[in-house]
């Protein structure tokens, strides 16, 4: 991909990977250390990168989702901008019980019970807003199964939380 | 409990995220600083557009692994500011990573990150490189979009250090039982000075 082209894909995306990371990581701070890995990988690999900018864009997530699930430790060293982010998204950040209603957590505690495959998926679907297609370009992993993981979800999710409902 | 709710409460559950101008400026900051250079850094070493060039002995190519690369896509794991034998000034950096297209065993790459971190690059003596690498570098020949170039004394400085840096992790990795090719080091140098001048006819 060309520079001019893979910069205008980071920074249509890169805002949307920092949440991908900062939903996952345990450390919020520590979302801003990812996305550098990405963009270091982005700019490294960019022969690699698709050339059609919605792949790129799920190729990106595939990298950040690849990153998230190594066991690299991340670097001690960091750039300025890097410790400049981690500040900023340490500042934001906030305990759950304080930052999210109890039904949100609850949903939460439901899908953090769901089998590895099927929780992703989710996660993927609601909280990034990918639709299953995607997930399943970004998970290399038939469209077919993705789909077959979702409902297999969704049917376990609305049995543990038959409880709840949404106040209108 | 209906699709319709199910997918409210799904949707409603994603954990919140840090938002705000404070945090677009900080994303873009850094977006700015891993950009890729372009011309930023004009007399940063960038070897990579000349490895296809570079001729090197086979053994000392082998232990230098991959080319030096110069971008700003990536931050230092270990880095030094030296002096070079010509009084040139050069910012140092260095990173291990996963050798593309190889297996690459977690523990190796903890093992050659720790080898780098751990080594103090100030002191490294780079006496018996140097005297295998230079006469190496003496008889190569380089082209880059057509302009034959010699290196100066210090871009044989910071190959030098980055051949020796490659070796000491590739034996540090081989020690403990790993394959030493599945880790790469990348190494950049920024200098006050060329690192290359022009030759040939």
């Amino acid at each position: 991909m060309k520079a001019d082209d893979l910069e205008r894909l980071i920074t249509a995306t890169a805002g949307d990977v920092l949440r991908y990371f900062e939903r996952r990581v345990t450390d919020r701070a520590d979302a801003a250390d990812c996305l550098s890995e990405v963009l270091l990988i982005l700019w490294r690999d960019r022969d690699r990168v698709p050339n059609d900018a919605h792949e790129a864009r799920l190729w990106m997530f595939g990298i950040a989702r690849t990153i998230l699930t190594a066991t690299r430790r991340l670097s001690a060293r960091r750039s300025a901008q890097v410790e400049r982010l981690r500040v900023v998204l340490e500042a934001g950040a906030h305990p759950e019980a304080a930052s999210s209603t109890d039904l949100a957590l609850d949903v939460r505690a439901a899908i953090a019970e769901l089998p590895a495959a099927q929780r992703e998926v989710v996660q993927l679907h609601h909280w990034e807003g990918l639709p299953l297609v995607d997930i399943a370009t970004i998970t290399g992993v038939p469209a077919s199964t993705v789909r077959s993981r979702y409902a297999a979800a969704r049917t376990t999710l609305a049995a543990a939380l038959s409880t709840h409902h949404i106040d209108t | 409990m209906d699709d319709r709710m199910l997918t409210r409460l799904l949707d409603a559950s994603a954990p919140e995220t840090a938002e705000g101008a404070e945090r677009d400026e900080a994303l873009e900051a850094l977006l700015a600083e891993q950009a890729h250079p372009r011309g930023r850094r004009p007399r940063a070493l960038t070897v990579t557009a000349i490895t296809g060039v570079l001729v090197l002995g086979g053994a000392t190519a082998a232990a230098a692994g991959p080319p030096l690369l110069t971008h700003l896509g990536w931050w230092a794991e270990a880095s030094t500011v030296q002096e070079t034998r010509d009084g040139t000034l050069c910012t140092q950096g260095f990173r291990v990573s996963a050798t593309p297209e190889r297996v690459t065993d977690p523990a190796a790459l903890e093992i050659a990150r720790d080898a780098l971190v751990a080594i103090d690059l100030e002191s490294l003596d780079l006496t018996e490189t140097l005297r295998e690498l230079e006469p190496e570098l003496a008889g190569a020949e380089y082209v880059e979009g057509g302009q034959p170039w010699a290196p100066t004394t210090a871009f044989t400085d910071h190959f030098a250090l980055f051949v020796a840096l490659s070796s000491h992790i590739r034996d540090a990795v081989a020690a403990a039982g790993y394959d030493p090719d599945s880790v790469s080091l990348d190494g950049a140098a920024e200098c006050d000075g060329p690192l290359t001048t022009p030759a040939g006819p």
